[in-house]
């Protein structure tokens, strides 16, 4: 009974280990897609409307469906406004810090980090025209996510059943 | 003819704007050097400007003072707080909450408008594009002017503007710094809002607010009192705002700043023709001067000005000097010199 309930305890972890794994490419790919969005969102502002940077993040945190990510982009909103001693890629350097984006690769965050060095200081033309070339490698990086996680999300919760079964084999 | 210090005993004025919602804009070291400025001081400062390598200066009593770093206004500037080029772009990031590209038209005229009506101006390397400014980048110096509503100023002047049930065509004149687009604001609020006593009901006023320094327009909203039944054109040019406000809100007055270019003339002739009166400000020292700019000179030669304010800045920003019935009436309101203005 007792060897029972350890081939299941182990079987068990590792095949939720191996979700988890599996869940990080998911992940990566969610998040991508969701920046792509939000730097759709932030280029109309400021190409179309030219609207305020804490006026379009207030509405990007209105816009996002995941809580947490509202609630960077609204403390971003805050940081911003008038009478901030912190310049716009401060503030953006520590919205990207946050475990929220930890699934993203550093590749991703460095195409991310370079727009906050630009983001706010240069006229519309060219605040649209970097948020472009963000996309565009955001996107590609996207392309590969995509790629990888086809090829490894089964791989990973097949292989943490698997390797839960072999150990129980061996053990047992 | 009643002199102005006869109508004014204590006139009720309000200070609108507090420091604290001036100092909300700066960074917050700042904040804290200009907080250490007293209330009794901070009343009367009208600008706080910024340059880099030099000194801290406020416009204290139209007099330029030095600012310390705890906030005490000095005569030498060797005991003044000195500013680093990093310090403008901070204060330039902190005022534009770090989105320059939001402003780019504004910057081009040399100014923003923030909430609340106060207005930065801005010098700096200019970059032109076919002989026009494109905008100005490597801010060198700033120039925060704080913006107060003088509620109450025009109470003694509105009776010489009304008359036989309509509001008189009107212009007021004098130099720069003296007060008329203040004036011209207060009486926009009040006949838009209607004075009971005289008898004035609150009329509909079209203002074309070319450089938003009328109703201190942020994002379109107007920032600062310009009465219940105004409509604000922002950032419009006065030829085209005019026959917009014409066409679409059939204003009873149409009001606007510093006219005196050669083509205001056939704009104000379209008003008065539309059956719509106005008022208007135009630079000018005195009557003689005005006459001495074509544009201007145009103007009231055609007799299209009832009543003609004259302001100075004799005893203070907005003295009186005159209301004038037109160019050729008679004079209808005389200030004496020596008399103190309120201050705003």
């Amino acid at each position: 009974m007792l060897k029972m309930v350890g081939a299941f305890l182990i079987i068990g972890a590792t095949t939720l280990a191996g979700f988890i794994r599996a869940g990080r490419y998911t992940e990566r790919c969610r998040l991508l897609n969701q920046w792509l969005s939000i730097l759709t969102f932030l280029k109309t502002g400021i190409g179309y409307q030219a609207e305020r940077l804490p006026e379009l993040f207030s509405k990007v945190a209105a816009l996002v469906q995941y809580p947490e990510v509202a609630r960077l982009f609204r403390t971003a909103s805050e940081a911003v406004d008038f009478g901030s001693g912190r310049s716009v890629d401060d503030i953006w350097e520590q919205l990207l810090q946050d475990p929220q984006w930890d699934a993203l690769h550093l590749s991703d965050r460095l195409i991310l980090r370079e727009l906050g060095q630009y983001l706010g200081t240069t006229d519309y033309r060219d605040q649209v025209a970097k948020i472009n070339v963000c996309q565009e490698r955001l996107q590609q990086n996207l392309n590969l996510a995509e790629a990888e996680c086809h090829k490894k999300v089964g791989i990973c919760r097949y292989s943490g059943f698997a390797v839960g079964a072999a150990a129980v084999l061996l053990l047992f | 003819m009643k002199k102005w210090e006869e109508m004014t005993p204590n006139l009720p004025t309000e200070i609108k704007s507090s420091w604290q919602q001036v100092l909300r804009f700066f960074p917050v070291d700042f904040r804290q050097i200009l907080s250490g400025i007293g209330p009794k001081i901070y009343r009367e400062i009208s600008e706080i400007r910024f340059r880099i390598n030099q000194p801290l200066e406020v416009v204290y009593q139209k007099r330029s003072m030095w600012v310390a770093s705890d906030g005490r206004l000095v005569d030498s500037p060797e005991h003044a707080h000195w500013l680093r080029a990093e310090d403008i772009g901070k204060i330039v990031n902190a005022l534009t909450a770090g989105s320059i590209y939001a402003l780019e038209e504004e910057l081009t005229k040399g100014y923003i408008t923030l909430p609340g009506g106060h207005r930065v101006g801005f010098t700096g390397h200019v970059v032109s594009e076919a002989g026009r400014i494109r905008l100005i980048r490597n801010i060198s110096s700033l120039n925060f002017r704080i913006a107060r509503a003088c509620l109450g100023i025009a109470r003694p002047i509105l009776p010489y503007l009304w008359k036989d049930g309509r509001f008189l065509k009107t212009m007021i004149l004098s130099p720069p710094a003296c007060g008329k687009t203040t004036l011209l604001r207060e009486i926009v609020r009040e006949i838009s809002n209607g004075v009971a006593e005289l008898g004035i009901p609150g009329l509909h006023v079209g203002v074309v607010d070319e450089r938003s320094e009328i109703a201190g327009s942020f994002q379109g909203t107007p920032q600062l009192d310009v009465g219940l039944r105004t409509d604000v054109l922002d950032a419009c040019n006065k030829g085209e705002g005019v026959y917009l406000l014409l066409r679409s809100m059939n204003p009873d007055v149409i009001a606007t700043d510093e006219i005196g270019a050669e083509n205001d003339f056939e704009v104000l002739e379209d008003i008065i023709n539309a059956g719509v009166s106005m008022i208007v400000t135009a630079h000018a020292m005195n009557l003689t001067e005005a006459m001495c700019r074509p544009g201007l000179r145009r103007i009231l030669e055609r007799g299209m000005i009832e009543r003609l304010i004259i302001l100075s800045s004799r005893s203070g920003a907005g003295t009186l000097e005159s209301v004038r019935a037109g160019v050729a009436g008679p004079e209808l309101l005389r200030r004496s010199s020596v008399t103190e203005e309120p201050k705003c």
